[in-house]
């Protein structure tokens, strides 16, 4: 249906009506237009009605009483912190259930440790060279690996050079493990060098060679390892009290 | 709006304070100070009393889950009235389109108005629902709950030039769904039942 539209004036006038809600008689200019003009008396005539219907426009009131609304509030708020509650058991029952599985299915420490305890299920000794070379994790797929494991000559093992080419021949594949032995030759006798040359009070700290770590290493590894497998698993077992 | 100094909160800050520490007298008061109003602005948003309860509901759950996230420089009613009508936008998207007509006056009629007053009601509430979602939302903020452009900006995220647009264009469309109506001749007539006009109108 199309209408008679109001004239821009008009419009104008009655917007600002509205912006107020306020119901005023016409300026006399108004008035003038609107005793000649259709479509702006029409539009006059809809926002009186729609003035008036703001003004007695009810809002009833809402069934639900405050009371109940609280209660609900107070409902969720205990459910949400009990799912919480839930969220960090769970998550702390799955880490234990994690650590109890690994210990139970992980019998020795270390990459090479399930082949360690198929040969020597009791001992946590530091393997022999000739224990180590049938135990790299290399040796398995690794043909070269087959190979006998390197000798240590009494002079390598003055010089600290020995365990660099055994910890290249356990953990480096047969194509890198002569640079690695090379690198980590270097890097040793140069750290051992810069311990000799500057002392203490140098420009260059001083680091332990590798010979002299590898067995407080193992040792400190191995303790560990006693410890969570003597302590954590007698833990779990115990009964809820 | 007040928030009962009587009862220790002398400011909105201390009332969301008292609700997130757990004080069970301070979620009463916040939830009652603002139940009525948002209440309203859901029935005037979705039309029908059920859902404007069950959402006004929803709110308060929204309200006091995300209470946290309240920046305490604002003021709180717009806050509150901002997930009111998110609320009601999502219930609107979800809800049936043969469930749109408005039923808010069933409960209204009977208040003691004349048929001409309860036929405009009716009238404008099916303007109303006729109306865009923005176009309703601005409207219904503006003159139902007499919120200020800026105040309504925040509340619907858009510019305060936005909001005038939506506004304007929003009282056309419903002059001209009155019009459309027959309430565009003899309104003298027509409203001769109803209290007049006056220039200074209460509330």
């Amino acid at each position: 249906m199309k209408f008679a539209q109001p004239c821009r004036v008009c419009l104008n006038w009655m917007q600002t009506l509205l912006d107020s809600e306020s119901w005023k008689e016409p300026p006399s200019r108004i008035a003038r237009h609107l005793e000649n003009c259709q479509g702006c008396r029409n539009q006059w005539a809809a926002v009186q009605a729609l003035l008036l219907g703001l003004r007695y426009w009810p809002v009833p009131e809402p069934a639900t009483p405050v009371a109940r609304i609280v209660e609900q509030i107070l409902c969720d708020r205990r459910e949400r912190e009990s799912a919480w509650q839930r969220g960090i058991l769970a998550a702390s029952l799955l880490i234990a259930a994690s650590v109890w599985f690994f210990l139970m299915t992980c019998p020795e420490p270390g990459p090479i440790s399930g082949r360690l305890a198929s040969t020597s299920a009791q001992s946590l000794e530091m393997p022999t060279g000739q224990q180590m070379a049938s135990l790299s994790p290399l040796s398995m797929t690794d043909p070269m690996a087959q190979t006998s494991p390197p000798v240590a000559s009494a002079d390598e093992i003055a010089a600290g050079q020995y365990s660099v080419r055994e910890f290249a021949y356990w953990f480096f594949p047969e194509e890198y493990r002569e640079t690695a032995e090379a690198v980590l030759g270097r890097l040793s006798s140069g750290l051992a060098m810069s311990e000799a040359e500057s002392g203490e009070n140098g420009l260059f700290p001083t680091f332990p060679r590798l010979d002299q770590v590898w067995e407080p290493v193992w040792d400190a590894g191995v303790n560990s390892w006693r410890l969570f497998r003597n302590v954590i698993p007698p833990l779990l077992d115990q009964p809820n009290s | 709006m007040d928030m009962s100094a009587s009862e220790g909160w002398r400011s909105e800050q201390e009332l969301v304070k008292a609700c997130l520490a757990g004080d069970v007298r301070a979620t009463h008061r916040l939830v009652a100070t603002f139940h009525r109003e948002v209440y309203a602005l859901c029935l005037r948003l979705l039309g029908h009393t059920h859902d404007a309860e069950d959402v006004t509901q929803e709110v308060f759950l929204r309200i006091f889950r995300s209470l946290r996230s309240w920046d305490g420089k604002r003021p709180l009613r717009p806050w509150i009235l901002a997930i009111a009508v998110n609320r009601c936008r999502t219930w609107l998207r979800k809800r049936p389109r043969n469930n749109a007509l408005p039923d808010e006056l069933s409960t209204g009629q009977g208040g003691g108005e004349t048929d001409t007053a309860w036929e405009l009601q009716e009238t404008l509430s099916q303007a109303l629902a006729s109306l865009r979602e923005e176009y309703r939302t601005v409207f219904v903020l503006y003159h139902d709950r007499h919120l200020a452009y800026e105040e309504i900006a925040e509340v619907v995220g858009r510019p305060v030039g936005t909001v005038k647009t939506w506004l304007h264009r929003a009282r056309l469309e419903i002059l001209a769904y009155l019009r459309r109506r027959g309430w565009d001749h003899e309104i003298r007539t027509a409203l001769s039942g109803l209290p007049e006009l006056d220039a200074n109108p209460a509330g």
